[in-house]
């Protein structure tokens, strides 16, 4: 197809921007292609322009399992103040061929914008948005210099249509390409040039609603969850680290392994989990903060040390970027079904903290909260993150390295050490921990149960009083949560009758769905757990105080937050699930609170005209259940289980 | 005041049947910490499960038993986070070569400066008798055969050659003791501890319960004679290769940057104290 036919043939299938309609510094942009035709790159300068202009931003990647080829996306979400989650729908898809056109079509909002190469075969009626064809392919092969420019013509094109000037996206691309010679620069920029001109030569920025406006500049960082545990570990004072690659958790050995010898610190890439964890083990016994990253085979792995670390009390901090399981499962898809292996797994009673961040900010504090509680409880930290905030990429203010304390073990002092019992019965549990070579001092540590030197001991009085002691330590868990008020949040209308309860990542889509339902007057109250193990209960109870049903909604099959409320707290809480490899859309929750409100699919009930006639006097821009497009098998794919 | 050889012993009586190997290789332990003169607060023993892993708590020092075959990771992370340490590493043949035989070529490789003393008894002692990685197979392989438990038809594996392992695996000290030499032991761990890089001892430690191989070994051993030139690598090979013999003594030794001091030219730059000002300008890439 000729480019000219192609700008006729675009212009018939979209309208004029109505006057007054414009939608500044909201837009969710979803760029999709094939692994290797950059269309990562092009989603992250977009993202990096956005965020230098005082922007919020929420970015998430999708790539494929293979190294080249196969599709890959990554979606940006712009707003000013806070981006909740990632939304439900896309108001811009960008597809750079026909195979990721007919995968990612269906999210496309009502009225969104279609900008696509002429391969892809959008001749698709059901398809309600307003198209652009572009022939990217063919105008960086014949002007720009190569297929390899292509996404600097979608750059160009998206800056243009959004109403993005030119040179900030030119700086990016000096600063990314300028070591690879001037032809190359000189075809990316001639790439984005062309692609703005195409754009504009047609008028079509004219009619595009949505607009991306400067602002004063806000100092953030835009970095993605395992950045910043990475960052938070070193800033915890970790020391040494092991790990082994795994998707999706490679990335904080990665990023370790450049940055900690700057601080002093260690890193081994092990040859299994199992050597990894052993590691670590040995680090913490020798008196040093320490960590490794794994994803569910890993913690599968490590289960008989997670039990001789918390046998031989050795503080250490485990970092699990869930994935889809069991087994191999889905290794680049969102799930949250560690939740079981983190408290119960292993042998005998092994009792462990289990925390759990839900955004790439308490990716930062959470860690060195971790390491906290590691340390003041000698005792093995889970730290359940997951696919989705392992690349999810947000805006962030500088973490202030005072806000939160930074705790160390208990140490002997000199007067212990004269008679030094390393596992001496206390009250809270705790004993002071000597450390090798610089307390004169020596003790056996072993996951045999042992007396209060630390000599094996399986007398029936050693296992009872040992027993008491490792799991008594973990109240200390639940006061300092308490006493720092960070390890739970509450969300939406206290009052309501209808509670929701979250852990990790799903905390935003549930926020931002409560506050779309609060719009169409459906109250609801979230509870947000970043303490899973041991459970503030206090919160809990008072949460549940008044309601007439709580729902724990949780991305895996069968509901393991809301049994292990039900077995270890018996509060009656139903359970939402979801366990497609997909995040909650808050589309999705929304939908389930009006069901819980008491609203009937295929019905014509009172929620569902309370919610029409809302959505008309307030202008609320939201998306209706059930609209064009979206495959309702996907969306519904929701295991719901009521007691 | 210099340590004496029972200044090492602990309180706890060692839990090993009358007659076992083990006894000699932790008396050759006394002598040889005296000899060097160690201070427990600065050494540190790890082993894993097993009779012989027990050895730990019989002895002054830092101790960690840790969980089955994962005594190289353990004593990796000990060693790296603190090389000033004396780091020991200790067990069994099945604790080493069955369960842990994955960990020994990365720890051999990465040359961590510590010893590992493996107590081979060619059995499983704790458990009552199972075959192990290195019991003698039916048509003469290696020593100690013995038809066991979980062998009752016929051993019909071959036995693992841990020295010609150890030294393909890049240990830079290798060496073979017998528990009936408890002289030529102690000389053994005098020289592997001094060793800067990894060091593997093997010690024929006899079970006299389930696999009693005494007179075999007797017959079989042969000191390595004095013309034997330690830095032959193809002299070990062929010593670890003649598996009629036990040859007993320094198999190879040679000298290799190890995994701290190579790690040590990396954060030599590094600065700990600016941790802040240093965080900041990571921090700053992110804008």
């Amino acid at each position: 197809m000729q480019a000219d036919d192609a700008s006729v043939n675009a212009a018939s299938t979209h309208a004029p921007r109505p006057a007054g309609q414009e939608i500044v510094n909201d837009v969710i942009v979803r760029f999709a292609g094939d692994g290797g035709e950059g269309v990562i790159t092009t989603g992250e300068f977009f993202s990096i322009v956005a965020s230098r202009w005082g922007l919020d931003i929420l970015k998430v990647t999708s790539l494929p399992a293979e190294i080249k080829g196969g599709p890959a996306m990554i979606q940006v979400r712009v707003a000013e103040g806070k981006p909740q989650s990632q939304g439900s729908y896309v108001d811009v898809l960008v597809c750079f061929n026909n195979e990721v056109y007919q995968m990612h079509k269906a999210d496309l909002k009502p009225n969104g914008i279609l900008v696509y190469d002429p391969d892809c075969d959008v001749d698709d009626t059901n398809i309600d948005a307003s198209k652009y064809e572009v022939p990217f392919s063919e105008i960086a092969k014949k002007e720009a210099g190569g297929a390899l420019a292509k996404n600097t013509v979608v750059m160009g094109t998206i800056s243009a249509l959004l109403g993005m000037p030119a040179e900030p996206f030119e700086e990016l691309i000096h600063k990314k390409f300028d070591r690879k010679g001037e032809k190359v620069v000189n075809n990316n920029l001639n790439g984005l040039r062309l692609g703005r001109s195409y754009v504009e030569e047609r008028g079509w920025d004219k009619e595009v609603p949505f607009h991306i406006e400067q602002r004063p500049p806000h100092n953030k960082l835009l970095m993605t969850g395992n950045d910043a545990i990475a960052l938070a570990a070193i800033a915890s004072g970790l020391k040494f680290f092991a790990g082994y690659p795994i998707t999706p958790a490679s990335t904080i050995l990665e990023k370790l392994a450049l940055l900690l010898p700057r601080f002093g610190g260690k890193v081994i890439q092990a040859e299994d989990e199992i050597a990894a964890l052993g590691m670590v083990l040995g680090a913490s016994y020798a008196g040093y903060k320490t960590a490794t990253s794994t994803s569910g085979p890993g913690i599968a792995l490590m289960s008989e040390e997670i039990g001789l670390a918390t046998m031989a009390e050795l503080p250490c901090v485990i970092f699990d970027a869930q994935r889809g399981g069991p087994s191999t499962g889905l290794p680049t898809k969102q799930e949250q079904s560690d939740l079981n292996i983190s408290i119960y797994g292993g042998h005998g009673d092994s009792p462990r903290i289990v925390v759990a961040p839900a955004t790439v900010k308490d990716c930062y504090s959470l860690t060195v909260e971790a390491f906290n509680l590691a340390e003041m409880c000698q005792t093995p930290v889970m730290y359940l993150t997951d696919f989705y905030l392992a690349q999810a990429g947000r805006t962030m203010d500088e973490p202030n390295l005072a806000d939160i304390p930074v705790i160390d073990r208990l140490r002997p002092t000199a007067e212990q050490l004269e008679n030094y019992k390393r596992f001496e019965l206390t009250e809270n549990g705790v004993s002071p921990m000597a450390k090798p070579y610089d307390d004169a001092t020596y003790y056996i540590a072993t996951g045999l149960e042992h007396n209060e030197i630390g000599n094996p001991d399986i007398s029936p009085a050693a296992h009872r009083k040992m027993s008491d002691k490792r799991h008594k330590k973990l109240d200390l868990a639940v006061k300092y949560a308490a006493e720092r008020g960070t390890f739970t949040r509450e969300h939406g209308d206290p009052e309501a009758k209808i509670g929701l309860i979250t852990w990790g990542s799903t905390e935003g889509a549930v926020q931002e769905a409560i506050e779309i339902a609060a719009n169409y007057g459906l109250p609801v109250a979230q509870l947000h757990l970043l303490l899973l193990n041991p459970l503030p209960a206090d919160v809990i109870y008072k949460f549940m105080e008044g309601k007439d049903r709580v729902i724990v909604a949780e991305l895996n099959y069968t509901g393991q937050l809301a049994q292990r409320l039900r077995a270890a707290l018996n509060v009656p809480v139903d359970s939402y699930t979801k366990c497609t490899g997909q995040p909650f859309t808050p589309h999705e929750i929304l939908k389930e609170i009006m069901v819980l409100h008491g609203w009937e699919p295929d019905k014509s009930d009172p929620v569902l005209s309370q919610v029409a006639r809302v959505q008309h006097q307030r202008q609320v821009p939201i998306p209706t259940p059930g609209h064009q497009g979206q495959n309702e098998d996907m969306a519904g794919a929701v295991a719901v289980s009521r007691i | 005041m210099p340590f004496l050889p029972k200044d090492y012993k602990t309180e706890a009586k060692p839990i090993w049947c009358p007659g076992c190997g083990d006894f000699a290789v932790l008396a050759g332990l006394y002598q040889a910490f005296a000899a060097l003169d160690m201070d427990p607060t600065k050494t540190a023993i790890v082993s894993g499960i097993g009779c012989s892993s027990r050895l730990p708590v019989f002895i002054k020092s830092y101790g960690f038993h840790t969980v089955h075959g994962r005594t190289l990771p353990v004593a990796t992370g000990i060693k790296m986070s603190n090389p000033d340490l004396t780091v020991l590493a200790m067990g069994g043949d099945g604790d080493a070569f069955a369960i842990g035989g994955g960990h020994i070529p990365h720890a051999a490789r990465r040359n961590v400066n510590i010893t590992y003393i493996v107590m081979d008894n060619f059995i499983y002692g704790l458990t009552k008798g199972q075959t192990s990685p290195t019991t003698g197979s039916e048509d003469g392989t290696g020593h100690g055969f013995k038809l066991t438990t979980t062998s009752p038809y016929g051993q019909y594996e071959n036995p693992i050659n841990p020295m010609a392992m150890l030294l393909t695996y890049g240990a830079t000290f290798v060496a073979r003791g017998y528990s009936a030499k408890p002289k030529q032991l102690a000389e053994l761990y005098k020289a592997a501890i001094s060793h800067n890089g990894f060091s593997f001892i093997q010690v024929l430690s006899p079970c006299v319960m389930f696999n009693r191989t005494y007179d075999e070994l007797d017959a079989a051993i042969v000191p390595l004679e004095g013309n034997h030139d330690t830095s032959d690598f193809n002299a070990a090979i062929n010593l670890a290769y003649d598996t009629k013999t036990e040859h007993l003594g320094i198999f190879y030794q040679t000298q290799r940057p190890t995994l701290d001091e190579r790690m040590g030219s990396v954060l030599h730059n590094s600065n700990p104290e600016g941790r802040a000002q240093d965080l900041g300008k990571i921090f700053s890439q992110y804008r």
